[in-house]
């Protein structure tokens, strides 16, 4: 029998037809259905794609009336793009791997009206990864302490019983500096009685003692050799002893030198209570960094959401390192599985854009309006593999006719290590800028036209984001429910109060700037504004109760130092009784072995004749 | 109309003119079809190979069919056998060679599934060979003769679609 059969060979090249064929039908409509499928799903609203067309053996595909849909307005776009053109890597494909050494975009606008819809039903819309991204950071930004402006304590009796001293931070920390001082004075007092280093003071001293007058020729040849062998032996006693208690001493020094930073650190943990307890009685703080914090720190936040985003995105997207990566696998009919990703350094990532560049004009005559340049490199979903940074660039092109004197932003996210580096720069200059709303003091301020400065720089798991905006020609309105309150019969502390008196002092700045600083680890950073709107209310609000102020923050502070002082001065008090305990008993103890070590020393030196074996110098 | 259409094909391969050998290899290369998820390279190459191979092809397109339902109720163990592979640190610098390779990872080999099914169908296919062929042997021997006598299956072997499935299987062993 014939192993194989020859004449199936037509079917079969005729079956291979048969898949060129549909390859070749299909391809571009494959192409165009996965990029709009897969934008969409990702967007949370609908991508759309006039036309795809693939070139396998050129290595071109280029792409037309690529149409993005801005998720939170369905009926404008995010982008849309009139052609795109990427230059492919077919060695990368022969791998299933994407790789575009060149990106050509060309007519790139932002914003435009679409004829129909791009909402997609809720559901869809809301596990879509870019829509639950968005609820992550606005939730994780809703953890951010921004304190509350609220005045209400003033010209009432404080309850300051409601301080707790389980809630008091030096309170904690005096606590356990005792406790560590308490538990280091133990241990050390067991070692010092190991270390004792008494009978070797006793016995050289007696030894000095009996040496002491005596001649070497009264002691003769053989008496003065044991003479010298007993001072060597108990030199080396005396060696061996202070060894222990220099080792002893080390410790000691080190760990009260971290007790005293510990202590250090008390007055700054009561200062944090002195504001705690403020918070606690509603004694509104005239620190105008606080001020400034409750009253634009909500407005400035939002604008730094979005570049936090990001990062979250990047977070889960692309991870850092090369180590195989599971997925779940495709959607079909059997079982998805898992699907297994082997990177290796040096080789194909599974998506590459190497290079892109385009330029693209906002039309029209607003501030934003004019030519402008971008430049990406390095887009991968394996950084790590790859071995380089993504790199982007944005810069005003040409002449500046109307709108910003100067935009530029720039950025480097580099996952090519264990420990993620990113950083993003944006210089703005003659910008249209936001309309904040103060609702703490029911007020907007429409801050028009400035400079704004968006940076965000992280390593590993800490971060710093700024943004600054100056501008001065703002203009401020108020709600219509503030402006309409009675503020003159208004009693002190009340909202109508504190509305009329925030409007008194802010409404004539022209001239504004505010600085919002993110710090600290990612998932808790800190936050805090300055702002020369927060020094105006607070200067405005120290002359309008600053005697009811000072005779709050008394009570506050009484009620705290009544809590804390006691477990303080304890603290305190061990670390002074450690000093003059453990510390002052070593340093005893070394002088004595110093001292009589000299005599003995002194001893041998007198016996010392010189060829004698034994009594050698 | 499916399920005799299935009948109709047994029926038609175990008595088509091919060998046992022939009938069995077939099947034993078609369950790859069945117990593998469909549309992967290694699928594309083994339907080529099997329109080469001198054996039956309605014994392909039999063990495909049989194989089918035995893929979907075995996907559980595939992909255990598959996250077991995958996983495992010994073979890692392999799939790493092979992940980077041309052409392979079209086989979508990295997923669980596709390399617990296709590597359970390596395993028994020389066993299932030699069980087949000794199905169809029987059959031929025993079974045929008395089926043979069935009204049941003079129905079904005397309707339309078993009479063009038989003209179009005489082309092909």
């Amino acid at each position: 029998m014939k192993l194989f059969r020859w004449k199936a060979l037509i079917p079969l090249a005729l079956f291979f037809a048969v898949v060129v064929l549909a390859w070749v039908l299909f391809v571009d409509r494959l192409i165009k259905l996965g990029i709009e499928a897969g934008g969409t799903a990702v967007n949370g609203a609908r991508v759309e794609l006039a036309s795809a067309r693939l070139r396998l053996f050129q290595g071109d595909l280029r792409l037309r009336g690529l149409q993005v849909t801005d998720a939170d307005q369905p009926m404008r776009n995010l982008f849309a793009v009139d052609e795109i053109e990427l230059d492919l890597g077919l060695r990368a494909l022969l791998e299933k791997k994407f790789d575009a050494e060149t990106v050509a975009v060309r007519g790139l606008t932002f914003g435009g009206a679409r004829k129909t819809s791009g909402a997609l039903p809720k559901r869809a819309a809301k596990t879509a990864p870019a829509a639950q991204t968005r609820d992550t950071v606005q939730g994780w930004a809703h953890k951010l302490p921004i304190p509350s402006l609220d005045l209400g304590s003033l010209g009432k009796a404080l309850d300051i019983k409601g301080v707790s001293p389980d809630s008091l931070q030096s309170l904690a920390q005096a606590r356990a500096l005792v406790g560590s001082g308490d538990s280091l004075k133990t241990a050390w007092d067991g070692k010092l009685a190991a270390a004792n280093p008494r009978p070797v003071i006793d016995s050289a001293q007696a030894l000095a003692k009996r040496l002491s007058g005596t001649d070497i020729r009264r002691l003769g040849l053989s008496g003065a050799r044991d003479a010298a062998a007993s001072i060597r032996s108990e030199l080396t006693a005396i060696k061996g002893a202070r060894d222990r208690l220099t080792s002893l001493q080390n410790d000691v020094t080190g760990q009260i030198a971290s007790l005293r930073s510990r202590a250090a650190a008390l007055d700054q943990a009561r200062a944090a209570d002195y504001g705690y307890a403020r918070r606690l009685v509603k004694v509104p703080s005239l620190d105008p960094k606080d001020l400034a914090t409750s009253l634009v720190g909500p407005a400035a936040l939002q604008r730094m959401v979005p570049q936090l985003a990001y990062l979250h995105i990047l977070d889960h997207r692309i991870p850092p390192g090369i180590k195989p990566q599971r997925q779940a696998g495709p959607k079909r009919a059997r079982m998805a599985g898992t699907t297994f990703v082997f990177p290796k350094a040096h080789r194909y990532p599974a998506l590459l854009l190497e290079f892109a560049e385009g330029t693209f004009t906002l039309p029209g005559r607003t501030t934003a309006a004019g030519d402008y340049i971008a430049r990406l490199t390095g887009v991968t979903t394996e950084p790590a593999v790859y071995g380089k940074p993504l790199t982007f660039l944005a810069d005003r092109a040409g002449a500046v006719a109307v709108g910003p004197q100067r935009i530029h932003i720039a950025g480097t996210i580099d996952r090519t290590g264990e420990v993620p580096r990113d950083s993003v720069v944006a210089d703005l200059t003659g910008v249209g800028l936001p309309t904040l709303d103060i609702a703490a003091a029911g007020a907007r301020v429409d801050l028009r036209t400035g400079v704004q400065d968006i940076s965000f720089s992280r390593v590993g798991d800490s971060i710093t984001g700024r943004w600054f905006v100056h501008s001065d020609s703002v203009t401020w309105s108020r709600h219509a429910d503030s402006a309409a309150a009675p503020a003159a019969s208004a009693p002190i502390g009340s909202r109508a109060w504190l509305d009329a008196l925030v409007w008194g002092a802010v409404s004539s700045l022209k001239d504004v700037e505010i600085e919002a600083r993110i710090h600290g680890r990612f998932a808790s950073p800190g936050f805090d504004v300055s702002s020369n709107i927060g020094g105006a209310v607070s200067r405005a609000l120290g002359q309008a109760v600053a005697a009811e102020l000072g005779r709050a923050e008394t009570m506050v502070r009484a009620k705290v130092d009544s809590l804390v002082g006691p477990q303080v001065s304890a603290a305190r008090a061990r670390l002074a009784g450690l000093d003059a305990g453990p510390l002052k008993a070593l340093t005893d103890d070394r002088s004595q072995l110093d001292g009589v070590q000299a005599q003995l020393e002194q001893r041998l030196r007198s016996l010392a004749v010189p060829g004698i074996p034994g009594l050698r110098p | 109309m499916l399920l005799l259409k299935f009948i109709q094909q047994l029926i038609g391969t175990l008595n088509s003119d091919g060998t046992p050998r022939q009938v069995a290899a077939g099947i034993a290369l078609g369950a790859v079809f069945g117990l593998t998820p469909l549309m992967n390279l290694h699928n594309l190459v083994l339907f080529g190979l099997a329109l080469i191979l001198n054996l039956s092809m309605a014994g392909v397109f039999l063990g495909w069919a049989v194989f089918v339902p035995v893929g979907f109720a075995l996907d559980p163990l595939f992909d255990a056998i598959g996250k077991a592979l995958l996983g495992a640190d010994v073979l890692r610098p392999l799939w790493t060679s092979l992940y980077n390779m041309p052409v392979v990872p079209f086989t979508n080999f990295n997923n669980s599934v596709v390399l617990g099914s296709f590597v359970f169908w390596l395993v028994t296919l020389v066993p299932f060979y030699f069980l087949w062929k000794w199905a169809v042997m029987r059959y031929r021997e025993k079974v045929y003769e008395r089926l043979k006598k069935m009204r049941f299956f003079q129905l079904i072997t005397a309707s339309k679609l078993y009479t063009t499935y038989r003209s179009f299987t005489r082309f092909v062993p």
